[in-house]
């Protein structure tokens, strides 16, 4: 039995029609809304023209002319779980604080030492945690110019064990990200967009 | 006194002889940690804790995803982290599951002047019996690899047991049960160093790690704890584990060499001054010291 288990073929699709895919027929590249670069195919439409946007007063939206140079993902932990494990001891003993992995590169340039707390800011909000100074994340060669990603775990917010002490800044990180809804999973574009980093 | 597996000698109404009838079953146990596989996902140090009632402590963020810098009275199992960049640039990012060794010549158990604070199993496991702990730490200085730690409020030294509690009623020790990617195993020495060698082989031959190797001190006499690292020659690397782990010398001098000289002049006080005794007579009363002039 092969992996593609969710269409009545079980084989993958070139051509997906409208009533099966909300964004086709035929495979595509966008651009996240928020992109170092625009879409080297067609940069007149960078991103996807049928995600669903939002319109509150904090559905602006970067770009690198606006400073927002470094390439900002969020993503999971091992010892934590989504935004329940910030409240039982064991877990926050494991990883007991918020904070921000940046390259060993940009890093340097900044100054930044490790432990370090460092102000992530996006079009939307800021978001202030202690630096992970690593050489796993390397810089990235975009179109002829060195760019750096940054990268956020999510599991803290404004209610926790470290929160309650008041050893955070009580932001939760999607506070940073886009909510810019995928046409078909109705995720929003919590993965790829862009920030500026500076020392606190 | 035995805590071993029970084995079975009859059975009532059973067709054939009891399976296993008059094996010698292996004594030496041994864990097997497989570096190379390991995934830093910590259930191992979730288990410990978990299994030994250890009371949580405060820790803080320190630029690493290490729980804490090294193992703690209440904290017997640490995953180190060290990203190491090699001289092509690639990066590795090593993860040692780091707990007691279990040394065969454990430097804990010869430092240790308490009698019966430190004991050592046949089948290889080194335990603490902080009943008879009188806290002197000497534990702490005579082992190589930095595992035992003192508890300042109760003045008793801790590690790992090797679930000494679980082995001793036939279980795998809680570390091994959790851990979800299987490069933990339990088993006889000799199984898991076989094991050990297999695995070390097949990173060398089939992908591409050719200093693979198994980590078994011969200067402790071997460990009841084996790695498998990608790279035997530097296994500094991985969290400061020793090249070549030696007990400290004082300790060797103290036990080996002025304790048996020291015991053996204190044995022969006895029939000397018995014998000068009987020569020389008792203490006579002796003149009053003469005045100094002034």
């Amino acid at each position: 039995m092969g992996p593609l288990i969710m269409t009545p073929e079980g084989v993958g699709r070139i051509f997906a029609p409208l009533t099966a895919f909300a964004d086709g027929p035929f495979p595509e590249h966008y651009e996240p809304i928020e992109s170092p670069i625009a879409n080297p195919l067609h940069p007149s439409q960078s991103s996807n023209p049928v995600v669903t946007k939002m319109k509150t007063p904090l559905d602006k939206y970067g770009e690198p002319g606006q400073g927002f140079v470094v390439v900002c993902t969020t993503y999971r932990l091992t010892e934590h779980y989504h935004y329940w494990t910030k409240n039982n001891p064991m877990n926050v003993q494991l990883v007991p604080e918020p904070f921000v992995e940046v390259p060993v590169e940009l890093a340097n340039e900044m100054g930044i030492t490790g432990g370090e707390r460092v102000k992530v800011s996006s079009a939307r909000a800021s978001y202030v945690a202690k630096a992970m100074v690593t050489r796993r994340i390397k810089p990235m060669l975009i179109d002829g110019k060195k760019t750096y990603q940054i990268g956020v775990p999510i599991h803290w917010g404004y209610r926790g064990i470290a929160e309650d002490e008041g050893r955070t800044s009580l932001t939760p990180a999607n506070m940073l990200s886009p909510t810019v809804i995928d046409p078909n999973a109705y995720t929003p574009e919590f993965k790829g967009f862009l920030v500026k980093v500076e020392r606190v | 006194m035995a805590t071993g597996i029970l084995q079975i000698k009859a059975i009532s109404g059973h067709a054939s002889a009891p399976p296993g009838r008059g094996v010698q079953r292996e004594e030496e146990v041994c864990k097997y940690v497989d570096v190379t596989t390991c995934i830093g996902c910590k259930a191992c140090e979730v288990a410990c804790v978990e299994w030994n009632d250890m009371p949580f402590q405060q820790t803080t963020f320190d630029n690493t995803y290490q729980t804490m810098r090294s193992t703690a009275w209440n904290y017997w199992n640490l995953i180190k982290f060290d990203e190491h960049q090699k001289d092509d640039g690639s990066l590795m990012w090593l993860m040692r599951k780091d707990q007691c060794m279990h040394c065969e010549d454990p430097g804990c158990l010869r430092a240790c002047p308490a009698d019966g604070a430190i004991v050592q199993y046949t089948n290889g496991i080194v335990d603490f019996q902080q009943e008879n702990c009188i806290g002197c730490q000497y534990c702490v200085s005579g082992c190589p690899f930095d595992i035992p730690k003192f508890n300042s409020t109760t003045k008793k030294v801790y590690k790992c047991t090797l679930c000494s509690d679980r082995v001793g009623q036939g279980l795998e020790p809680a570390c091994i049960k959790a851990c979800p990617t299987g490069c933990l195993k339990f088993g006889t020495k000799s199984d898991m160093r076989a094991l050990a060698d297999k695995r070390a082989e097949q990173l060398r031959e089939h992908s591409g790690f050719p200093d693979a190797g198994v980590y078994d001190p011969p200067s402790v006499g071997g460990t009841h704890v084996v790695y498998v690292l990608h790279d035997i020659t530097h296994p500094e690397r991985y969290g400061g584990l020793p090249a070549n782990p030696q007990i400290p010398i004082a300790y060797t001098l103290w036990k080996r060499v002025a304790k048996p000289i020291g015991l053996l002049l204190a044995l022969f006080a006895a029939p000397v001054a018995f014998f000068h005794y009987i020569t020389e007579g008792p203490r006579e009363p002796q003149p009053p010291d003469r005045e100094l002039r002034p």
